[in-house]
């Protein structure tokens, strides 16, 4: 028997996960689109049915795509939050390597792929009924995964622009992911706390060396400071920092996984 | 199967519970894991179904390591915690959902104790009492034909009925092949169960015999006095004491609770080794 990963277990794990939690599943995904679709009708009933822009939508898709995605991914490893749902999380036959994967595509890879179909088919039904109802509106069916206002669209994204552009909308979900299987308690909560405190204590050391240290006038006589001396080499190091970070995140919540103990 | 050698285990920020045990248990039985509140029975069957590690020390189940958590370990072993989570499916979908993870999963077993436990395959688990929840996870343990089954506080929660129910069912359908650890504090319910008795107490095995070696060397009557010269332990009921004496080449009924007191109270009953293997 391989212990490691048999993808007959995989499977056998992802139908255990959807018959358990099929109706969980089929509440969630009608509650989103009835919301989608009222918030959207609300939206443009509160404009007189004349919003002609698909800017806003856009601004709500982007609201929605990452606020839900922390969520979802936040409240991955439902089994960790009571010790009875825990002893039969660790007891079913399966490796951690198949728990690992079936929690990762069913929290972050299913809500990447179905959210942002479920809204575009939203936006289509609501755009139809709208257009039904207000004279001269034009579905801009096409708009709405276009994003003019940035400065970069994703879709002409190339080489590290593209890897850092994937890597930090991985780290929205990873980060959650991983702090569900650190966290037993409100893990979602305490995973936001940590990474503020992250965040701050890095703010507090980039201003000592900035400012009390003075690195900021520090000139080297030949290169720049080690080997970043162009705009080009920070964005490889920076991009090198969030790929790294993010696999050694979920490489994290993976061992955690594996000595999880009840 | 069960082999453990210089087993210890502390809790976080607490005392040692358990330090240098050590215990040997073959298939085809079912032991009786006994003690006080507190020591550490439930403890030492997480770490035999691999949920919980020991600190240092060998543990070793059908060859495995139970801390590795592999599947081909788990596909054997069956534990049924004293509190315990099912999920918000029918009785059906479950057994759908969960019973291809064990190979030798028996419908026909499964079908037949929901019929003896009066329960219907299109109840909703989530609905159920605690003590129909309780029978369906026994029923579904069983079926699994694991090897190894491990049930934490089994008769907890079942009306009258239902352990007696449970007493047959466990006696009638195991496999030779098959071990079953039953931890309890209901002795009464298990009495005719068991045929291995394990008493823990303060860290260690204090009392390992299977019960044809115990009742071959105690006797276990009523009596009008407390002390006499061959009364080993006595304790007050109305009418009389329970007593232990040697084996006076009468038959008696096995008292697990009179024997687990005398023994957690430190009377010395046998004249071999209490921790010896059996």
């Amino acid at each position: 028997m391989n212990n490691t990963f048999s993808l007959s277990r995989f499977v056998l794990l992802f139908r255990q996960s959807w018959l358990h939690n099929t109706r969980l599943i089929w509440l969630a995904i009608t509650g989103y689109c009835g919301l989608l679709l009222l918030l959207l009708l609300l939206f443009q009933a509160s404009q007189n049915f004349e919003l002609r822009s698909v800017e806003p939508y856009q601004a709500l898709f982007v609201v929605i795509f990452i606020a839900g995605g922390v969520i979802c991914a936040g409240s991955s490893f439902t089994a960790f939050r009571s010790k009875e749902k825990t002893y039969a999380y660790l007891m079913v036959p399966a490796s951690p390597a198949e728990k690992f994967a079936v929690e990762l595509i069913l929290r972050v890879v299913l809500f990447v792929v179905l959210v942002p179909v479920l809204f575009y088919l939203i936006y289509l039904i609501e755009g139809s009924l709208v257009k039904a109802l207000a004279e001269g509106y034009d579905l801009k069916a096409s708009e709405l995964f276009e994003f003019p206002s940035l400065p970069v669209h994703p879709a002409g994204m190339k080489g590290t622009w593209l890897t850092l552009f994937i890597s930090l909308l991985s780290s929205i979900f990873i980060i959650p992911f991983t702090g569900s299987v650190a966290f037993a308690k409100s893990p979602l909560i305490k995973t936001l706390f940590t990474l503020a405190i992250l965040i701050i204590i890095n703010g507090l050391l980039i201003y000592f060396f900035a400012e009390i240290a003075n690195f900021k006038n520090y000139e080297p006589a030949e290169k720049g400071l080690l080997f970043i001396d162009s705009p080009e080499s920070a964005l490889t190091a920076v991009t090198w920092f969030v790929v790294l970070m993010d696999a050694g995140l979920l490489a994290g919540a993976y061992f955690k996984l594996k000595e999880k103990e009840a | 199967m069960i082999n453990i050698k210089n087993l210890s285990f502390s809790y976080k920020k607490q005392r040692k519970l358990f330090d240098s045990l050590s215990m040997e248990l073959t298939p085809g039985s079912i032991a009786g894991l006994l003690g006080k509140n507190g020591a550490g029975k439930t403890t030492l069957l997480k770490m035999v179904s691999g949920i919980l590690f020991p600190d240092s020390g060998e543990l070793s189940v059908m060859g495995h390591q139970p801390a590795a958590r592999k599947p081909s370990f788990l596909s054997d072993v069956f534990f049924v915690p004293e509190e315990f989570y099912l999920p918000s499916t029918s009785i059906r979908l479950y057994i759908k959902a969960n019973s291809p993870f064990y190979p030798s999963f028996d419908s026909v077993l499964m079908t037949r104790l929901l019929n003896e436990f009066e329960l219907e395959q299109e109840n909703i688990i989530d609905q159920m009492s605690y003590g129909q929840k309780k029978k369906f996870l026994i029923s579904f343990a069983l079926a699994t034909k694991c090897k190894l089954l491990i049930l934490d506080e089994p008769t907890n929660g079942l009306d009258i009925p239902s352990k007696i129910l449970f007493r047959k069912i466990m006696a009638g359908n195991l496999d030779d092949d098959q071990l079953v650890v039953i931890s309890t504090h209901q002795v009464k319910d298990i009495e005719t169960l068991i045929d291995t008795i394990i008493i823990v107490d303060n860290g260690s095995i204090i009392l390992h015999k299977d019960i044809a070696s115990i009742t071959q060397q105690l006797h276990f009557t009523n009596s009008t006095v407390a002390e006499k010269e061959d009364i080993l332990y006595s304790e007050a009921v109305p009418g009389g004491y329970r007593i232990i004496t040697r084996q006076r080449n009468e038959e008696s009924q096995i008292d697990i609770e009179l024997l687990f007191n005398a023994v957690t109270k430190g009377k010395s009953l046998f004249n071999t080794s209490p921790t010896q293997a059996v």
